[in-house]
């Protein structure tokens, strides 16, 4: 099997590792660098756990092959979200607050499709806060619970502070 | 121990390609021969099968669970466990998977439960014969069981009512909702015990079933809930995050454990969502046949039901909760409910979530908004002037709450009951009762609205108001949203489709269709105060109803079964043009 050297950062990080023709981002974030800031429920692009950021743009690690991947290329995860202050802990307060059942398996992909509308539309009515969340099969909290959550993290951020 | 360190053996198993044959060899030599695989595993490793064969009560039930985890001389559905091997690495399990040969007799199958009834349906289980019938039937068959209640003469009093509505429905098995993924890890404590590390907590009966499968005492093996600080790799942790929504039955435990035992190494197996979707629990799917009977001022005179309830492939279906579903939240004079345990060649369902109860509610609520309908009342009115003023009819059971007439009130009173509906739009109401598994009781009404486009067939839910949960919280309040959104899907989508042999059509989310978030409108929570604890649970039961209602205000199509996908309501709501044209 070939393997073909990659160079990326991931959270900051430059990681340089030999990846396979097939392997995917998901598979390389979670097996080989030990990640557990984001979680895989399908494989297939369906149910929106193994949302991150590449490049800025929300993407389905598991539709996105690591030997894709140059050293121009910048990886987040919402593990990252929780280190610093500011307009990504807004979002990750906002989710604590208001929708509090919402379980570990959703979360991370949640607040990285958030970070991503809110970067793009700073103040989002609740019809494109429901296309966004559609992106995720999500059912141990409500939906509405999940609109309230990106709207007040998307008026905390608008008033700025941390 | 560190979370990096434990060297795992990755467990998977080899599942049944056929909803029902018999297996009549397995060879595993060419898979034992390669290099890396460390141990398999088989039904005939289990010193437990013939207790359980023995135990004169067990005998079916456990049977039951134990050919669930892993098949017994035959496969009974598709994705079934047949063995389990243990290897170094993912690449020598699959690849010793695909060396382990077998030789099946592919059997005739059956998945409907009202052909599975049928005398000549073909035999899943050669042993079973059906209890609650006396005399005992001298030829088995696959009705596991007959349950019976009664209060009254049914009939008489049916015969005497001045109006009797009827019907038929039939309900949908469906996927019960877990979006993460089962998994577990065995780790070696020494002196032949095992701790097993899970995606949820094991429950005391469980860990008792699991032990005694494996002919070990429950003492030598340690059960936890991953907490993020066990010894699964955060890698496997992150792909089978913990979830509260995950599938709650015993599955792979047993497997991983024998696993470990013979290679005295750790284990670490995990489901796929293919897997998931073939072999964990579903709810229920069934077929009821009811006729209600009232006087002319609406109160209820009698019922006469029969479920029939697709149990899966083992007996055990939760058809107790079916007939308590039909007696919690209405007084009935006079009643006869006949509950089937009917067994077919699908995965065993589940009892979670009062899933027996689903489908019986939605027939039940259907017929009184078609009782109200043919006595000219309003729907609530009809409902309150019914309904059970504390509790079940359980004189063992004592209650405190306010039975589901609050709720009504509360539904009658809510300003949405008043709201103006426009052209091809209908309001629906329904109310349910549930008993979660520590007894307590909770109660709802749904108001539902619905736009119906007539062009297609396409359900738009407008408003939706549920008068439920126990008290102002924001978990409650979630959690009894998240039920109203699981009840519409399984209203309007949700569905398994099967081919001509008996094979999951739709194993994924792609193909099996769960609702979005741009699939329903803001639900609006009021608090009855009637709950005592488990107010999701009855919330999952009414939408079917509220839906099915509020379609029959905006279109006359009474729909009867499930789900109430686009083609469905578009084909009914033609048949009732025609019938119009044919009147004029």
């Amino acid at each position: 099997m070939t393997l073909l050297k990659r160079e990326f950062i991931v959270n900051g990080c430059t990681n340089e590792m030999e990846v396979s023709s097939h392997e995917t981002l998901l598979n390389l974030l979670q097996q080989r660098l030990q990640r557990d800031d984001i979680n895989g429920g399908c494989g297939r692009g369906d149910c929106g756990a193994c949302t991150l950021l590449l490049n800025g743009q929300p993407v389905h690690a598991c539709l996105v092959l690591a030997a894709e991947l140059t050293s121009a290329d910048v990886v987040e995860t919402a593990g990252n979200m929780t280190l610093h202050a500011g307009n990504d802990r807004h979002i990750v307060n906002a989710y604590q607050d208001h929708a509090p059942g919402i379980c570990d398996f959703c979360r991370p992909g949640l607040w990285i499709s958030t970070k991503a509308l809110l970067s793009e539309v700073p103040a989002p009515t609740d019809e494109q806060i429901r296309e966004m969340i559609a992106g995720h099969l999500c059912y141990c909290t409500s939906f509405d619970q999940l609109v309230e959550a990106v709207n007040v993290a998307a008026r905390a951020i608008s008033e700025g502070g941390t | 121990m560190t979370s990096t360190d434990t060297q795992a053996l990755v467990g998977g198993v080899l599942r049944s390609p056929f909803a029902h044959a018999r297996i009549r060899r397995i060879d595993t030599r060419k898979a034992e021969a390669i290099d890396g695989v460390r141990a398999i595993v088989s039904a005939s490793d289990f010193p437990g099968v013939e207790s359980f064969r023995q135990s004169e009560n067990g005998q079916v039930v456990m049977t039951g669970l134990f050919r669930n985890i892993i098949a017994h001389e035959k496969v009974i559905y598709e994705g079934q466990p047949i063995l389990a091997i243990a290897a170094e690495d993912e690449k020598t399990l699959q690849t010793a998977l695909s060396a382990v040969d077998i030789e099946y007799a592919v059997l005739p199958h059956v998945i409907d439960v009202q052909k599975s009834m049928e005398p000549d349906a073909p035999l899943l289980h050669e042993e079973l014969v059906t209890r609650g019938i006396k005399p005992v039937p001298s030829q088995p068959s696959n009705i596991a069981a007959r349950v019976e209640a009664t209060s009254g003469n049914a009939g008489e009093a049916l015969a005497h009512a001045d109006v009797v509505v009827a019907d038929e429905f039939t309900t949908e098995a469906l996927y019960p909702g877990g979006i993460a993924l089962p998994y577990c890890q065995v780790d070696l404590l020494g002196q032949g015990r095992f701790k097993v590390c899970t995606h949820r907590y094991i429950s005391d009966e469980q860990s008792s079933f699991i032990a005694a499968m494996l002919g070990m005492s429950k003492e030598d093996i340690c059960f936890e809930a991953d907490d993020g600080k066990s010894t699964v790799k955060s890698g496997e942790r992150a792909r089978h995050q913990n979830c509260s929504t995950a599938d709650q039955s015993v599955h792979l435990e047993p497997m991983a454990l024998m696993l470990a035992r013979k290679s005295q190494q750790a284990v670490f197996m995990a489901m796929s969502r293919e897997d998931a979707f073939k072999a964990t629990g579903a709810v229920p799917g069934s077929y009821i046949s009811m006729r209600l009977g009232a006087d002319r001022a609406g109160r209820l005179a009698a019922a006469e039901i029969v479920i029939c309830m697709q149990a899966g492939a083992f007996p055990g279906g939760p058809v107790q909760q079916a007939v308590d579903a039909v007696l919690a939240s209405y007084q009935l004079p006079a009643f006869r409910v006949i509950a089937y345990d009917v067994v077919v060649n699908r995965p065993m369902v589940t009892h979670s979530q009062a899933s027996g109860a689903t489908g019986v509610n939605f027939a039940l609520e259907s017929l009184l908004d078609e009782l109200a309908r043919k006595l000219s009342l309003c729907p609530l009115a009809l409902r309150k002037m019914n309904a059970r003023e504390s509790a079940l009819n359980d004189p063992g059971r004592e209650m405190t709450s306010q039975g589901v007439g609050a709720s009504i009130a509360a539904a009658q009173s809510h300003p949405h009951f008043q709201t103006k509906l426009g052209k091809n739009q209908g309001r629906g109401v329904s109310s349910g009762t549930a008993l979660d598994e520590q007894g307590n009781v909770s109660y709802c009404t749904h108001i539902c609205d619905v736009e119906v486009d007539t062009e297609t067939g396409l359900v738009e839910i407008l408003r939706y108001t549920a008068i439920d949960a126990d008290k102002d919280s924001l978990a409650e309040d979630g959690g009894v949203q998240m039920a109203v959104t699981v009840g519409i899907g399984r209203a309007l989508n949700e569905a398994y489709f099967f081919d001509e042999n008996g094979k999951l059509k739709n194993a994924s989310f792609r193909d099996y269709r769960l609702p979005l978030a741009c699939d329903v409108p803001e639900i609006t929570v009021v608090n009855s105060g009637s709950s005592q604890g488990c107010g999701s649970t009855s919330s999952m039961l009414s939408p079917l109803a509220a839906v099915a209602n509020a379609i029959a205000d905006a279109t006359s199509a009474r729909i009867t079964s499930l789900p109430m996908s686009p083609p469905v309501v578009l084909a009914e709501t033609q048949r009732q043009k025609w019938k119009r044209r044919l009147r004029r």
